[in-house]
């Protein structure tokens, strides 16, 4: 027989098996839901044995279909939620942080849930005519609530967008690409949703900022909300116009952190064509076509990086470059210029009048693209070499005091706590002089990258000196900044790593946690008391983390 | 020669759907298909056929008891039953292997072999 023929009759089968699964994916995305609630729920402490055994079940018959259908990871990941839940005594409260990122993980297997149609009755209220952006994403159950923050973020010329269900928040972010998001905890009763949809969007790739709302009369638990990528917590009394004051904040701060392109052109549509070619994630690009208002824009976009054309009518690009490197402030920003003319006359006049370098015209996006990713690195470089410790990528000290007067003074406004904590390895010294600074650095290596990966969003982490670090939590009370740091450091202890001449050694760091506003309210005071703190974990055997609380209030006095 | 047939009791909507066309599609053999337990032993007691692909997971009536309810039966007693299961661990498949039956499936098949899977398993050629 004919390969054709077989081949033809298997592509058969194979849309008809596709065919099965369509009309079937919702009864898997149910599945996937019911162990979702489940996970909630042993979050919650409140999982029976009801629940569990439902949830088991689901995962079974999730592990023995959707391999059936190509999904093979699907299997997989379903077979580990089932042992989970099926493991002797049941899941306990600590498998919950594993679970959700097994089911997460299982729920993006099943595709994108946004494709499937919205209920018209979702609660989704546009306040633009166009939904191709929102700036900002309300998640919030209270529709009241989520009106005022739209009406409020309106009238400060952000687009903006209200959904009240897990479901319409994924697909506003699938389709809408929002730049932050405020999510309402108490969403719709189901703070296990809202707590996945936190971690799905949080870890969304560009990362989206997400701000919590928190209410004073409802329980949340911060410190999971922080680890679940949660970039910063405002409660509900602040009202509208201090939710967005600080939305406003955390936007402009990112805005900061990406690379600022100005191109000159006169030719709108050359301008048209750059931009098509530089905008992405982590660049904003302001294109101006009017040559003599460079200098206004100049002052107020502060660009990283300018793209000037040479020839443009009321002033060449070699003018108002010779302009730029005459002011202290521009005198030292790359610029790269756009030519039509490339005879050695004028490229020599181009470097002549300071330019970092050129790019023929016509433009071909490529090689613009090449050229100026070639200059962005070295500033990203640059900025990051000023702004972090060299071994372990952690903020350095002078960084991270301006970072942390920061925290403390937002904290202030929102009237959020913040906690403080100084950490220390223990006897680090003992492992350089018996396996070497290499092997020290590495230490510290790891350590940080522990800290970095622990503490994201608002949170500060910085090497303050030597093998002590620190470490700012927004939003955190002493007990969350305990509990935290002494997860910290169980998982510490049980790390390996390699000894030079072979075999492993272990080791274990102290901590002292001080935090706003019940131990002090200043920077300095937060950070002393953190370490009288830390001396006392010191001397009480080490390998532990003590509250400034907890420390007689004469070592607090000093 | 007449085509083979088999019958697949599973709870299962999709499960049932897929191996029913993948039998029919890729091996010709004709297929019948029960939800559950009883069903299943009512239709084989109907009509015989060749094999019986039988889930083990099943609500209310599961596969070893409704493999159970088939060996009492003398009209059914020799037909051969492979157990359909998602079940990974080495203990659970010795068990199922007791009870009895001409073999044991995993869970999840793959469409385009089920029907290799099943002749190998029965000694079809």
């Amino acid at each position: 027989m004919p390969s054709a023929g077989a081949s033809g009759a298997r592509a058969g089968l194979e849309a008809a098996i596709q065919g099965i699964w369509e009309r079937h994916r919702s009864d898997f995305v149910k599945g996937v839901e019911d162990l979702e609630s489940a996970v909630g729920a042993l979050l919650d402490g409140g999982l029976d044995e009801h629940g569990r055994a439902h949830a088991e079940r689901q995962a079974h018959k999730l592990a023995g279909s959707l391999g059936m259908f190509g999904r093979e990871r699907g299997t997989e990941l379903a077979r580990d939620i089932e042992r989970a839940l099926g493991a002797g005594g049941g899941p306990r409260r600590s498998d919950s942080l594993r679970l959700s990122r097994l089911v997460g993980a299982l729920r993006e297997e099943l595709g994108d849930e946004s494709n499937a149609p919205e209920p018209q009755d979702d609660g989704a209220q546009a306040t633009d005519g166009s939904l191709d952006r929102a700036t900002l994403l309300v998640i919030e159950g209270d529709g009241d609530l989520g009106a005022r923050l739209t009406t409020e973020a309106e009238s400060r010329g952000m687009r903006s967008r209200a959904v009240r269900t897990p479901s319409a928040a994924r697909a506003a972010v699938a389709h809408e690409r929002p730049e932050a998001v405020l999510l309402d905890l108490t969403l719709a009763d189901d703070s296990a949703g809202a707590l996945e949809l936190l971690s799905e969007v949080s870890r969304s790739d560009p990362a989206l900022p997400v701000l919590v709302l928190t209410s004073s009369d409802v329980f949340t638990d911060r410190v999971e909300v922080a680890r679940r990528g949660a970039f910063g917590f405002l409660p509900r009394s602040l009202g509208t116009v201090g939710v967005l004051d600080a939305v406003e904040e955390a936007l402009g701060r990112r805005t900061a952190e990406e690379a600022r392109i100005l191109v000159v052109d006169d030719d709108a549509a050359v301008l048209a064509a750059i931009r098509a070619v530089l905008d992405r994630e982590g660049v904003t690009v302001t294109t101006l076509d009017d040559p003599l208002a460079l200098w206004d824009v100049l002052e107020s976009v502060v660009p990283d990086l300018v793209v000037l054309d040479v020839d443009m009518p009321g002033a060449s690009g070699i003018e108002l470059l010779r302009t730029m490197r005459g002011d202290g402030r521009f005198r030292n920003t790359p610029v790269l210029f756009l030519t039509a003319h490339t005879d050695r006359e004028t490229v020599n006049m181009i470097f002549e009048s300071g330019a970092d370098d050129y790019v023929p015209k016509p433009v071909v996006g490529p090689e613009l693209r090449t050229r100026i990713e070639n200059r962005l690195e070295r500033i990203r470089l640059y900025r990051k070499l000023a702004e972090r410790d060299g071994l372990t990528g952690v903020l350095n000290r002078r960084t991270a005091e301006t970072a942390l007067e920061r925290l403390l003074r937002n904290a202030s406004l929102l009237e959020q706590p913040i906690c403080l904590a100084m950490l220390d390895l223990d006897h680090f010294k003992q492992v350089n002089d018996r396996y070497g600074h290499a092997a020290g650095d590495a230490v510290l290596r790891r350590f940080g990258g522990m800290l970095l990966a622990e503490f994201r969003g608002e949170d500060v982490v910085a090497r303050w000196g030597g093998e002590e670090f620190l470490v700012g939590m927004q939003g955190m009370t002493s007990d969350d900044g305990v509990r935290r740091v002494a997860e910290l450091i169980e998982s510490f202890r049980t790390q390996r790593f390699t000894a030079p001449e072979g075999g492993f050694f272990q080791l274990s760091f102290s901590a002292g946690v001080a935090a706003f506003p019940s131990d002090a309210s200043t920077v300095a005071d937060l950070y002393r008391v953190a370490d009288e703190a830390l001396y006392a974990a010191k001397k009480a055997g080490r390998s532990c983390v003590l509250p400034a609380a907890s420390l007689p209030a004469a070592a607090l006095a000093r | 020669m007449k085509p083979r047939h088999i019958l697949i009791v599973d709870d299962e909507d999709d499960i049932r759907e897929v191996a029913e066309l993948s039998l029919e599609s890729v091996a010709g053999w004709r297929v019948a298909t029960a939800g559950s337990g009883p069903e299943g032993v009512s239709k084989a007691l109907e009509e015989p056929p060749d094999a019986i692909l039988l889930d083990v997971m099943m609500p209310d009536m599961d596969g070893p008891s409704t493999l159970a309810e088939l060996q009492r039966h003398e009209a059914t007693s020799d037909i051969p039953v492979l157990l359909v299961t998602a079940k990974v661990q080495a203990a659970d498949q010795r068990r199922f292997e007791a009870l009895g039956v001409a073999g044991v499936l995993r869970k999840p098949f793959d469409p385009m072999t089920l029907s290799d899977q099943v002749s190998g398993a029965l000694g079809w050629g």
